[in-house]
């Protein structure tokens, strides 16, 4: 009997702070690939086109939507407020992305956290920690869960997830408030475990304006909450995320993005382990 | 007619001497193993809580949460003072544990990275248990870990050489640089191979200032035996005084399986105990019943020359009684001094090793309880005179010639 | 209880035949001492019967659900089970499923990975596993209590407490991500079965899904294990026969160093077993002991008579041993008949596990299925005997003594 019984939840804590890592990875890395160009291509369309209810136009809408979210290769710097019952911690920090599979994010406050930065390149994750100067390679790990302990999952700032695991059909043409609704329903075997997700997108610049996620029971878990559109060429990014979980109350996280450069230049030496470690000129 | 069974007793003097003997070597065997049962289980109890102390206080929702900083309770240093203020005398065994990726030059790896502070006899324990080689870190220190061996066999580390822990998003530093200093030698291995221990000052400026996870609490084993019903009410006043933001739970309650498996003795010995009552009734009835067997001529003889049955019977009885109620008393007597001679502890320095590896206590205390004395008294005169009563009504219902003729 | 006649002239009769004949005539006497010595006989081999069925009821339970009786991997997976450290190729499959005493061969893939549902992700230990080859191999498939056991990819199977814990039913999905040695991948999987065991850490932990699954997930081509399902009792011998194809770097073993840390609380029952055996042996010798020593006391007389016909001392002394030898030796085989009847009706039916369910919810966390039968083995007639030769040994020297000794004339004066 001299032996401790404790595995099973250290383990399965490790795998969880494992994620979460890479989820941090995953904000500095790859944005919405194409971005701009094909949201302003579709805004211009002619209003009789919206009356198109093909597979075709759905999927269209939906890139838009996507594109919006993205916003394409840029230079940003993201303040993420974390709620939870009684208390509250804010996350300060610069993202470098080339609009694809790269990414670097370095975090400049709260200062214990200062320094420390991503690197996200394709699959491969690296972590550099100013205070011991070391580069660490993290193992890989999942695209879901909460990034850097918030509510914000990799999925929400991140990929097009929302493309790719789901099929698109419209539940509303045009609501009362000048929306349309998106109603998304998982491909066979997508690794999403949402019954579906639906999508409030503004019918005029097809803009996302909230994002309901669904369990398998009809009920509501997570609610994105979309504001403050950034317009530039056709694009609207949202500054404003807001991300509630509807299962545990209190839990809140508010995300900010400000002094955003969009179509920066992003030299390729940014996504080396020589910029993780002294920073992208 | 006392005096006439005395004195009977005394003239079959090596018969008596094997029938009272088997009664008190019933009593005996009986008593001392019962006082070996009682033993072995409260010192394996001794054993378990040694380990994992007699109640442990974790944040409220810590079963449930899933991130590290819902599982923390904060204000460490608040929560420890009303323990020890609740439960004078306590030792604690204060644990904060870390998820964390450790790393050595080349290899990195998911792990617990667990701080521990705790009094020396803890410490000592502990390293007497797991340590396989170096030492654990020096309380306080903030640049030593010992890991799991199999742990530093993954990263590709010996002692001496650097380890370092990342817990970034925590409260803390988030990253530190260790030297290994211990190996541990867990028989888990899928525990060895992430578990990762430093002080608990160096966990807690690596991941969460002022906080642990859980507390230890080992009750002071000099106010008295630790008996279930003591650590219940020690529960029940910790909780009183620390409120509804921890949970405070018994080690029952922490590691219900293992407190099963301690259950599963108490059905087990009451079988065992059936069965080696079988076999002391036998050794009663077969001796006593014997030793009167042959003598049913001799009853023969008595009913022959006038006397009445009953009165044979009566003397039979008598006679029976006397022998169990010395056996007994011998009995008694020699096990009382045997386990009286244990009461400071049945110690084997040479079995010391044997004893720890299966998870015995090294010093067994047997205690019999006023029950336990009782039934075994109880039966042992029963079933002798049950056996002895047999021969007896025979040799009333027997005519005089066939029970003077009678062989068994 | 009628008299006998007197002893026939004892040089013409073999001691033996007079010993034989006496037992007879003193009929109560042999039967209690029968009885005696049938019911120590009876109770070492009903003893050992259960403490080796417990033991291997609860290896057995390990080996059914929790890794395999027989399990082959690499050094390195068995010091590290990542699937890093998986198998290079499953041709040794077939090599193995060859090998006598084999009964099947497949493989497994065992993953770290995280498991989510639209409220929960947390870890968990995945296997993937060949849905056919497992019903062979593991009792699990026949313990999904709601939904079905796997069919093909797309599916997986939850234990009970893991479902609980992450809010999932039967029909929806499930993600499953891992880190695999591409980089990380996951997928959506249909819960199509809830596994509901009673062995605790199956039903706390069990993820399955189907083999092909777990590969993509992990990028694994082949397996981390491949299992071995063979006779209980014949584990090691078989990992022995096994390990002698296999080629350097990859081991077999048997399900008794797979159990990791039961093996010390088995152990440890089986040294306590023993305490308490001894405690059982010394009762019994002394019970077989005085019940000889008294039965030759009260033939004091008789014993003198047939010294005073001539018979020396020795062979009175003889005599007396030869008597209670027979009985014991009489005694035993009955014992043995009883004990070993019982120890096949233990091994046969299941009559300890609802017994145990019974008293203690303990079982599942002992590493015990609902199942426990006792074994049957040889040594305990050898137990059984050791303990009854000590006794006979022990008693004859006291009273074979006292007979040789006799003085006749005293012996007969005596009552």
């Amino acid at each position: 009997m001299r032996r401790l019984r404790v595995t099973g939840l250290a383990r399965a804590a490790v795998l969880v702070l494992g994620t979460w890592l890479a989820l941090a990875a995953g904000a500095a890395g790859a944005s919405g690939a194409s971005g701009a160009s094909s949201a302003a291509a579709f805004s211009g369309q002619e209003p009789g086109y919206l009356l198109d209810l093909s597979t075709a136009r759905v999927d269209a809408v939906l890139e838009a939507v996507v594109d919006h979210l993205r916003g394409g290769p840029l230079r940003g710097t993201y303040t993420f407020v974390v709620q939870r019952p009684g208390r509250s911690t804010e996350y300060v920090m610069e993202i470098v992305s080339d609009g694809d599979q790269r990414g670097l994010i370095r975090v400049t406050a709260p200062p214990r956290e200062a320094g420390q930065a991503f690197l996200m390149d394709g699959d491969d994750l690296w972590l550099y920690n100013a205070r011991l100067g070391r580069s660490l390679r993290l193992p890989p790990s999942g695209r879901t869960g909460a990034f850097l302990g918030s509510d914000v999952s990799y999925n929400d700032i991140v990929g097009r997830d929302l493309e790719r695991d789901y099929v698109a059909a419209f539940a509303e043409e045009s609501s009362s408030e000048g929306l349309i609704v998106l109603e998304l329903t998982p491909r066979p075997g997508a690794p999403t475990p949402y019954g579906r997700v639906l999508i409030g997108v503004e019918a005029e610049r097809l803009a996302p304006r909230w994002v309901d996620y669904y369990d398998q029971r009809g009920q509501v878990v997570k609610r994105l909450t979309l504001s403050e559109y950034l317009e530039d060429g056709g694009r609207f990014l949202p500054l404003l995320m807001e991300v509630e979980d509807r299962i545990r109350q209190g839990n809140r996280t508010v995300v900010r993005l400000s002094g955003v450069e969009l179509d920066a230049a992003v030299p390729e030496s940014c996504f080396t382990l020589q910029a993780l470690e002294r920073g992208c000129p | 007619m006392w005096a006439l069974a005395w004195r009977n007793v005394w003239r079959h003097k090596g018969r008596s001497l094997v029938a009272g003997g088997a009664v008190a070597a019933v009593v005996v065997f009986t008593l001392v193993f019962f006082g070996f049962v009682s033993a072995t289980k409260t010192g394996m109890v001794e054993v378990l809580t040694s380990e994992s102390g007699h109640l442990q206080v974790t944040h409220a929702r810590a079963k449930e949460a899933q991130d590290f900083d819902a599982r923390l309770i904060r204000e460490a240093a608040e929560v420890e003072a009303a323990l020890l203020k609740a439960l004078p005398g306590a030792h604690l065994r204060r644990v904060l544990e870390v998820p964390a990726l450790v790393s050595g030059e080349s290899r990195s790896r998911g792990a617990v990275v667990i701080g521990v502070a705790q009094d020396e006899a803890l410490a000592e324990r502990f390293g007497r248990e797991y340590l396989a080689a170096g030492r654990l870190p020096a309380p306080g220190s903030w640049d030593e870990i010992a890991l799991g061996e199999a742990l530093a066999k993954a990263l590709n580390v010996e002692l001496g050489d650097p380890v370092y822990v990342f817990a970034p998003g925590t409260e803390g530093w988030g990253a530190a640089a260790y030297t290994l200093v211990g190996l541990l030698d867990f028989p888990q291995s899928a525990y060895e191979i992430q578990a990762a221990f430093l002080s608990l000052e160096g966990a807690q400026e690596l991941a969460a200032p002022g906080a642990v996870t859980r507390f230890e609490v080992h009750l002071d084993p000099e106010r008295g035996v630790v008996t279930d019903a003591r650590i219940e009410e020690a529960r029940d006043r910790a909780a009183a005084a620390l409120g509804p933001d921890v949970r405070v739970e018994t080690w029952r309650e922490a590691s219900p399986d293992t407190a099963a498996i301690l259950d599963l003795m108490d059905p087990a010995m009451v079988v065992f105990s059936f069965f080696i009552f079988i076999l002391a009734g036998l050794l009663v009835v077969n001796t006593i019943y014997l030793g009167l067997v042959e003598r049913i001529r001799e009853f023969g003889v008595i009913i022959a020359v006038g006397a009445h049955r009953g009165r044979v019977m009566r003397m039979v009885l008598a006679e029976s009684l006397v022998l169990v109620l010395a056996g007994t008393a011998v009995g008694l007597l020699v096990s009382g001094l045997l386990i009286a001679s244990w009461a400071d502890g049945l110690h084997f320095p040479q079995l010391d090793e044997v004893l720890a590896e299966y998870g015995f206590p090294a010093v067994l205390y047997p205690s019999v309880t006023a029950g336990q004395v009782a039934i075994t008294v109880g039966y042992a005169i029963v079933t002798a005179l049950a056996a002895a009563l047999w021969p007896a009504w025979v040799a009333g219902r027997l005519e005089p010639v066939e029970a003077m003729r009678h062989v068994a | 209880m009628t008299s006998s006649p007197a002893p026939a002239p004892v040089p013409a009769v073999p001691l033996v035949r007079l010993a034989w004949r006496n037992l007879w005539r003193h009929r109560q006497r042999t039967v209690l001492l029968l009885v005696v010595v049938a019911y120590v006989t009876f109770l070492t081999v009903a003893y050992w019967s259960f403490v080796d069925g417990y033991t291997e009821s609860v290896v057995e339970s390990f080996a059914r659900y929790i890794v395999a009786p027989v399990r082959v991997a690499r050094d390195a997976w068995f010091e590290d089970p990542d699937p890093e450290n998986h198998l290079a190729d499953l041709e040794l499959i077939e090599t193995l499923a060859a090998v006598p005493g084999v009964r099947a061969a497949s493989p497994r893939l065992h993953f770290p990975g995280l498991l989510q549902s639209a409220y929960v992700t947390q870890g968990a230990e995945i296997a993937g596993v060949d849905p056919e080859g497992e019903r062979q191999l593991s009792r699990i498939p026949g313990k999904v209590a709601e939904g079905r056991w796997l069919a093909g990819p797309g599916e997986v199977v939850l234990g009970a407490e893991v479902a609980r814990r992450i809010d999932a039913r039967v029909g929806e999905h499930v993600v499953v991500s891992a880190g695999s040695l591409a980089g990380p991948q996951a997928m959506g999987l249909r819960v199509v079965g809830i596994a509901r065991t009673s062995v605790t850490a199956v039903d706390q932990t069990a993820v399955l899904i189907h083999l092909d699954d777990a590969r993509r997930l992990t990028g694994v081509p082949t397996a981390t294990t491949v299992d071995l399902d063979v006779a209980r009792g014949s584990e090691e011998a078989v990992a022995r026969r096994v390990q002698e194809l296999l080629p350097a770097g990859l081991t077999a073993r048997g399900v008794w160093d797979l159990v990791g840390p039961i093996k010390s609380d088995v152990e440890s029952n089986r040294l306590f077993a023993h305490v308490l055996a001894m405690v059982v042996y010394a009762f019994a010798a002394l019970a077989v002991t005085s019940t000889v020593f008294v039965g030759v006391m009260e033939r004091t007389r008789e014993l003198g008579v047939i010294s005073a016909l001539g018979v020396t001392p020795r062979r009175l002394g003889a005599l007396v041993t030869l008597e209670a030898l027979f009985t014991c030796v009489l005694g035993w085989f009955g014992g043995l008949i009883l004990g070993y009847g019982a120890a096949w009706a233990l091994a046969t039916y299941n009559i300890l596990g609802p017994l145990f369910a019974a008293v203690s919810a303990a079982m599942p966390a002992a590493g015990l299925s609902e199942e426990v039968y006792g074994a049957v083995r040889a040594y305990y007639a050898l137990y059984s005997g050791l303990v009854i030769a000590a006794a006979v040994v022990f008693s004859a020297l006291v009273p074979g003594r006292r007979a040789a000794r006799l003085r006749p004339a005293a012996a007969m004066r005596a009552e």
